[in-house]
């Protein structure tokens, strides 16, 4: 019997032994890039604003023709939130690129006081 | 006579914090201290008696009671309150799982962690429902906060104890493998993924008719669309992504299942854990938020490094035997130190507290 204060250092060791394959594919990939945190890479994506037509949906009563209305209602007014995702869109990169040169100014008066 | 009303961001189904309002109305009725129930957004299936927020009145020396899990719109009124507060903390999941996935929720999380100092600054009298919670609370400015755990009677929701008694029917009952149980939110810091690859590798290593459940609603049907991706890239079989199911199906999946597995990254207390303990289900772990202070000894802990290291784990969970004794002892005592009459006991210290 493996007593529950032993088991994690047994299981280490049979995992090694067996050398299980733990690479993870391509979907696993992206689930694991989906939860790190902020840095410059992801605020560049997000930076872009579209929002995708399958976040529209209903988990009440009539829930498919309540989704299939809520998509008709975004199509419809897609020229709208076309020029405001846009707007949006011109906005957040704005402001990263004024991120970024203050993070350059930052860096070049580091270097200045050595 | 002095109300003590109740109040919170979502109410809604399948959602802990939305349980704990119930269950702390029953021990505020045994109190004969009578209040409403009150949530910002009351979601379609939320417990009757729950109310809208704006719905809340709460005269000069009533005591409101905030269970505080987020911040949504419409949870303002509840920082302009010139009333005595208590604040139960469940915590907040930390934005950066759902930034890409779900920006609302992501937006909801990081109000939730600005806006919690003013609420523990607020707050009369402060508690977390686990230390990992109260150590939070503390740093967000609570003076003294103290603990008091989640209210969870195993005999009110009719858990199995210990497997004695036939199954009952639910979405593990078909099959002959061993069933190795998920529960929880099918969100990112809950890890489901995580869960389906180690599942993978332990019925590819090990038991080749085994089955994994998870039970618990998807945080959109987006993300629940790459999980059955990742399942079908896995090469994994036998796995049902079951959603939120009754307690009366998740009873007989606990019934059915030879080991409980989370790979969690971040959890305030983890229900699903003492429930797994209280019905007896030896449980493989990552020691991660409260989740430590919910299994103590009474689970094997990983820090989720190894996924190899995991399906050895629940190797050893569903085959030795004497080691799946053991952990039922331990879990029984576990269980017992979250035994109802103790928390209410809390509870009820908490509130009397709060009334001065």
């Amino acid at each position: 019997m493996t007593r529950p204060e032993q088991a994690s250092e047994r299981a280490r060791a049979e995992a090694a032994e067996r050398d299980y394959d733990e690479r993870p594919g391509p979907v696993a990939q992206a689930l694991e890039e989906g939860v790190r945190p902020i840095d410059r890479e992801l605020l560049r994506e997000l930076a872009t604003v579209e929002v995708d037509p399958s976040v529209l949906y209903s988990t009440q009563r009539f829930a498919v023709p309540v989704t299939a209305a809520k998509r008709l209602v975004f199509r419809l007014m897609r020229q709208y939130t076309a020029e405001l995702e846009a707007r949006q869109t011109r906005f957040n990169v704005a402001v990263l690129a004024q991120l970024r040169e203050l993070e350059e100014r930052v860096e070049a008066a580091k270097r200045e006081r050595g | 006579m002095t109300l003590v009303h109740q109040a919170t961001g979502v109410a809604g189904p399948y959602d802990a914090v939305t349980g704990q309002l119930s269950a702390y109305r029953e021990v505020l009725a045994e109190m004969g201290v009578a209040g409403g129930v009150h949530a910002a957004l009351v979601a379609p299936g939320a417990p009757a008696g729950v109310e809208p927020l704006e719905r809340l009145q709460a005269a000069t020396g009533d005591v409101v009671l905030v269970h505080y899990s987020g911040w949504v719109a419409g949870m303002q009124p509840l920082l302009a309150l010139r009333r005595r507060t208590l604040l139960v903390y469940h915590n907040v999941t930390p934005a950066r799982y759902f930034w890409r996935l779900e920006p609302r929720v992501a937006v909801s999380c990081e109000r939730g962690r600005e806006r919690l100092p003013a609420f523990a600054r607020a707050a009369h009298v402060a508690a977390g429902v686990s230390r990992y919670n109260a150590e939070e609370l503390r740093a967000a400015g609570a003076a003294d906060p103290r603990v008091v755990s989640i209210l969870l009677d195993p005999a009110k929701l009719g858990l199995p104890a210990d497997g004695s008694g036939p199954p009952g029917e639910g979405p593990g009952s078909a099959g002959s493998g061993p069933l190795i149980l998920s529960v929880g939110r099918l969100a990112p810091h809950k890890r489901p993924d995580l869960v389906i690859r180690a599942f993978a590798l332990y019925q590819r290593q090990r038991e080749p008719d085994a089955r994994l459940l998870c039970v618990g609603p998807p945080l959109n049907p987006s993300y629940l669309e790459r999980l059955e991706r990742l399942v079908g890239e896995t090469g994994a079989r036998n796995v049902t992504l079951a959603g939120g199911v009754a307690q009366a199906e998740l009873n007989a999946a606990l019934e059915h299942a030879s080991a409980f597995l989370s790979l969690s990254e971040h959890e305030g207390f983890c229900i699903p854990l003492l429930e797994a303990l209280a019905a007896g289900v030896p449980a493989v772990a990552r020691r991660a938020g409260g989740m430590p202070d919910v299994g103590g000894d009474a689970v094997l802990w990983t820090d989720g490094a190894s996924l190899g290291e995991v399906a050895e784990l629940l190797h050893l969970a569903v085959t030795d035997e004497g080691l799946r004794v053991e952990l039922r002892r331990r879990a029984r005592e576990q269980a017992a130190r979250f035994a109802p009459d103790r928390v209410a006991a809390d509870v009820r210290a908490l509130v009397e507290d709060g009334l001065g």
